[in-house]
């Protein structure tokens, strides 16, 4: 029942979970080896016993499912070797021999080994992005709306344009049709009628159906001849999301629907520095615990590399350090432009205050002394967060379309490229031109021009995949970044956009007209830089624009 | 009869590795909602407060093992309808057979594709309930 959206969203949190879980494995690991050793050395000569030997038979099974559950297949396999070692030291009763003992060590010295190996090759970001993989489909599952309308040309033209923006649509005339049965998943959006022959529905019992038959939250939209306020009254307190008085105007549904079928915020990373692990897991652990991410790094040389990685929403930083100081740490993140706006609050056992607000004078936005109590901690943080997460999405994402800015696209594009040369994957680039937009402004005026700039991002969204990044480059020009995906696929892809696109009405209020796009589409590792990769789709767009418009080009086809 | 959509899964393991991988999984990709315990003993403890759907447990743990857990289950009648699904580290085909036949739902093997967990546990409800 529930939405692939969703699902994708819910195996994109799993990764990211599981790729904490497989750290910590990791980190905790030599000690667990050491530990199983000793238990072992115990077990030798007058020390044996079937108990002992049994619970570290247990501790060792343990370990190749959790390792194996992990993704660590090589350790498992060896786990499983020294497992069936001493399932069959067990059917002896007596203690193991020298010779076996020495065995037996050296399979735990192999484990040893196989954990590092791991560690090294493992914990690279790249294999956690291969492990999201096999949960990503190439094409992205549409956004079921179901509608409830009697009228037959509302209905139809409604079906229509939202068709052309990618969204499934079911439609029932009247209430009493829409089952849980035949209703084929769990919508993303119902869109009702209240307008009936019959007399109108009642908001309260509208809500209360939908929520019997097609499961608790699905976002309601009401339409309705009514305007007055107590129908708009009913239909707020019956928990609905948008009303909308008819005639409709079929951009405002699709807007709303944009909002409604984004997908949920995720919770706040916060990035702890704190050489005392001890204090980092306290902190750690009630973050999580009120639903806030976290990550800790314990060497304050480590911290760039998860800052780009981890892309906190704010960093708690320990203010004693070896190594360097968090105010000194402090100063070198805020000359990274891109982390300039990310709350720092440093953590330190200082009391002195006059020592703390110089701290703040090198770049951080807070004091606390630690340990932090909870209920200080999470508030504390949780705001800082917010306020930083706000701050970054007005940098980076265009107030018109939602999509994302010039220069932070490009970063984007970069982080791309890298990973798709790291594990030596495909990648395209499609950049997209609005035809003519200049006369689409000077006929309509700019009004009706923002309208199709926004439906353009409306369709992209709907239609590409959650892992595709869309940015809008400038003007009327759009890229997106397609990871995992080759220059046909992405031409194939971008075609069907192109058609949809064309078969939009842009409603002006008093009559509609139509825009095309053109499209040109460079793939990576054609083009290798993501200079290269933007310089070669631009080329091809070119080409499009000088084939006739409203087509796709790609890169290197026609020279 | 039990309830007819699976919703509180209870879960019982001594790895606390595995307790958590499992719970997140079952969590966000199932969203269902988890009650985990580290062992056979407070599973049982646990029942009546949690009242769950469906109980998954670890075969071999210190104080328990899984058709202990099953045979105590079984026999505290408010719980008898409760599909129980055994956790279990790679084992041979004759032990497989013989946890299947003690009345358990089925049998889940570690190591188990994290992703795919929530998907598997849906199919054995399903497969108990006949949805």
């Amino acid at each position: 029942m529930e939405g692939d959206r969703e699902n994708f969203a819910a195996a994109d949190r799993l990764a990211r979970e599981l790729k904490r879980l497989r750290s910590n494995f990791l980190e905790k690991l030599p000690g667990r080896l050491q530990g199983l050793v000793e238990e072992w050395n115990a077990l030798q000569g007058d020390g044996w016993s079937q108990d002992g030997a049994r619970a570290l038979h247990r501790s060792i099974h343990g370990l190749i499912g959790t390792a194996g559950s992990l993704g660590f297949s090589k350790m498992a396999k060896t786990a499983r070797r020294l497992e069936r070692q001493l399932v069959a030291l067990l059917e002896g009763i007596k203690a193991p021999t020298a010779e076996m003992s020495a065995e037996v060590i050296e399979w735990f010295e192999r484990l040893g080994e196989d954990a590092t190996a791991q560690a090294q090759d493992e914990i690279d970001p790249g294999s956690f992005d291969s492990m999201a993989e096999w949960s990503t489909p190439i094409f992205e599952t549409r956004n079921l709306i179901v509608v409830v309308e009697q009228e037959d040309p509302f209905a139809r033209e409604l079906a229509r344009q939202l068709g052309h923006f990618g969204f499934e649509l079911q439609m029932f005339k009247r209430i009493d049709d829409m089952k849980a049965g035949s209703v084929e998943r769990r919508p993303a959006a119902v869109i009702m009628d209240l307008s009936s022959p019959d007399g109108d529905l009642i908001g309260e019992e509208v809500a209360e159906t939908v929520r019997d038959q097609l499961g608790e939250g699905v976002p309601m939209v009401f339409v309705s001849n009514r305007s007055d306020i107590e129908a708009r009254l009913d239909a707020v307190r019956a928990g609905c999301s948008s009303y909308f008085v008819k005639p409709v105007n079929y951009s405002d549904v699709l807007e709303t629907l944009d909002r409604l079928t984004r997908s949920e915020p995720e919770p706040y990373r916060i990035l702890i520095v704190d050489d005392e692990t001890d204090t980092a897991e306290y902190h750690s652990a009630n973050l999580e615990a009120a639903g806030l991410e976290t990550m800790t790094v314990t060497d304050p040389l480590d911290v760039m590399a998860q800052l780009v990685e981890f892309q906190p929403d704010v960093i708690l930083m320990d203010v004693y350090m070896p190594g360097c100081s968090g105010i000194e740490l402090a100063m070198v993140i805020r000359q990274e432009e891109a982390f300039v706006g990310v709350p720092i609050v440093f953590l330190s056992r200082e009391t002195d205050r006059m020592k703390q607000i110089a701290a703040l004078g090198e770049g951080g936005d807070d004091f606390f002394t630690k340990p932090v109590p909870p209920d200080q901690l999470v508030p504390a943080v949780s705001a800082r967060a917010q306020r930083g997460r706000t701050l970054r999405l007005f940098m980076e994402k265009d107030g018109l379309t939602g999509l994302f800015r010039h220069s932070r696209i490009i970063e984007q594009l970069e982080v791309a490229v890298r990973r798709a040369d790291r594990l030596n994957g495909k990648l395209a680039v499609a950049m997209v031109d609005i035809d003519g937009f200049k006369d689409v402004n000077d006929e309509h005026g700019h009004l009706a021009g923002d309208q199709v700039l926004k439906a353009l991002a409306y369709l992209l969204r709907q239609r590409m995949r959650m892992s595709d990044v869309l940015g809008r480059f400038g003007g009327d020009e759009y890229i997106v970044i397609l990871p995992d995906t080759d220059g046909s696929a992405a031409v194939e892809k971008m075609e069907d956009i192109r058609r949809n696109f064309a078969a939009i009405d842009h409603d002006t209020g008093h009559g509609s007209f139509s825009v095309t796009l053109s499209c040109g589409v460079a793939e990576f590792p054609s083009a290798l830089t993501s200079h290269e990769l933007v310089a070669a789709a631009d080329e091809a767009l070119y080409r499009a624009k000088r084939g006739g418009r409203n087509r796709v080009a790609s890169a290197g086809e026609g020279d | 009869m039990g309830p007819m959509t699976l919703q509180r899964i209870l879960l019982a393991d001594d790895e606390p590795d595995i307790l958590e991988i499992s719970r997140i999984a079952l969590e966000t990709v199932g969203g269902y909602e988890v009650s985990v315990c580290s062992s056979g003993m407070t599973l049982l403890e646990r029942l009546a407060e949690f009242e769950p759907d469906l109980v998954v447990v670890d075969v071999l743990m210190p104080d328990m093992s899984g058709p202990e857990v099953l045979e105590e289950i079984r026999r505290k009648p408010e719980f008898d309808g409760v599909p129980v699904v055994y956790l279990t580290g790679v084992i041979q085909e004759e032990e497989l057979d013989s946890l299947k036949e003690s009345g358990v739902a089925d049998v889940i093997l570690k190591p188990f594709d994290p992703m795919k967990l929530a998907d598997r546990i849906h199919g054995i409800w399903k497969g108990v309930h006949g949805g």
